[in-house]
């Protein structure tokens, strides 16, 4: 491998989850100036492919993966909704939801970070509102079930910071230039 | 590795003058990223000394906003083709406008310098 094609795959390695046209535009263009000037391009490579991360964004599919992925996670993390369940780790999958969700302002910008946030708030909010609404419908079935106001309470804030993570966080993190 | 950034304030300067300095530079004629370096810091008496690592993050900014318009050209035959940089009708406006922020901005700044111009 020459010199110029390990310093292109560490820029491939820097532009993680960006689109590959736009991953092979840049190193083409890279490539060309490689040719021009007879060097190889300056700076750290890997660093500059994180940069350019951030001028392309990543790809629509992993947008779409982070975006997707949150809504199980969300669902995990629904107290009333694994209730029956009572072993289930609950809370270790809200820690996860916002990590995801932190995971996904951090690469995709704040606007998937909001995204994020939000489908894992959808099933949170859901299962708020089957437990306001429809407890006593659900009682016909599951004998006493009850959820405390305070469960509902931190349900409701802990839904809500999950978009708020997404869209705040991800404008607060700083990458190594 | 998540870490925060330190600021130096030189590295701030350049940025911020980069934007207006691509766009004139561009202005005169359409060039590619590799000649850029060499040809920006000669058009400026190494005034404005850029890499890689500010030069193609500025240009992809400024090609997201739409004020360049990029195009690959194969110029020479077995060679690598070049990603040509021309301005749009968005960047000579962005760039008039920019020009007359920066003119009597710089005049001013300079101003306030007062006898240390002459040091």
């Amino acid at each position: 491998m020459s010199e110029l094609d390990n310093y292109l795959k560490q820029v491939r390695k820097g532009m993680r989850f960006v689109s590959g046209f736009n991953k092979t535009s840049f190193c083409n263009e890279l490539a060309a100036q490689a040719e021009y000037t007879g060097t190889l391009p300056g700076g750290n490579p890997r660093a500059l492919g994180k940069a350019m991360r951030q001028v392309y964004g990543i790809s629509m599919w992993f947008r779409i993966l982070l975006i997707t992925t949150a809504f199980p996670l969300g669902l995990l993390s629904t107290p009333m909704i694994v209730a029956w369940f009572p072993e289930f780790p609950a809370i270790l999958f809200l820690l996860l939801t916002m990590l995801w969700v932190m995971l996904a302002s951090y690469y995709g910008g704040r606007w998937s970070g909001l995204m994020t946030g939000l489908s894992a708030a959808v099933p949170r909010i859901i299962g708020l509102l089957v437990f306001i609404f429809a407890l006593e419908f659900i009682n016909q079935y599951f004998d006493s079930y009850q959820v405390s106001e305070g469960t509902l309470a931190t349900v409701f804030l802990t839904s809500l910071l999950l978009p708020l993570i997404g869209f705040f966080v991800g404008g607060r993190i700083r990458r190594p230039d | 590795m998540i870490v925060a950034r330190k600021v130096d304030a030189v590295s701030e300067l350049r940025r911020g003058a980069l934007e207006l300095a691509l766009l004139a530079y561009l202005n005169r004629k359409p060039d590619f990223g590799g000649a850029m370096i060499s040809g920006l810091a000669e058009a400026t008496a190494g005034g404005l000394v850029i890499t890689e690592g500010s030069l193609y993050p500025a240009l992809g900014r400024l090609e997201k906003k739409g004020f360049l318009n990029p195009e690959f050209r194969k110029e020479v035959e077995g060679r690598k083709p070049r990603k040509y940089y021309t301005l749009t009708e968005e960047g000579v406006l962005r760039l008039k406008e920019l020009k007359a922020a920066w003119i009597p901005l710089v005049d001013g700044v300079t101003l306030l310098f007062g006898d240390e111009n002459d040091e």
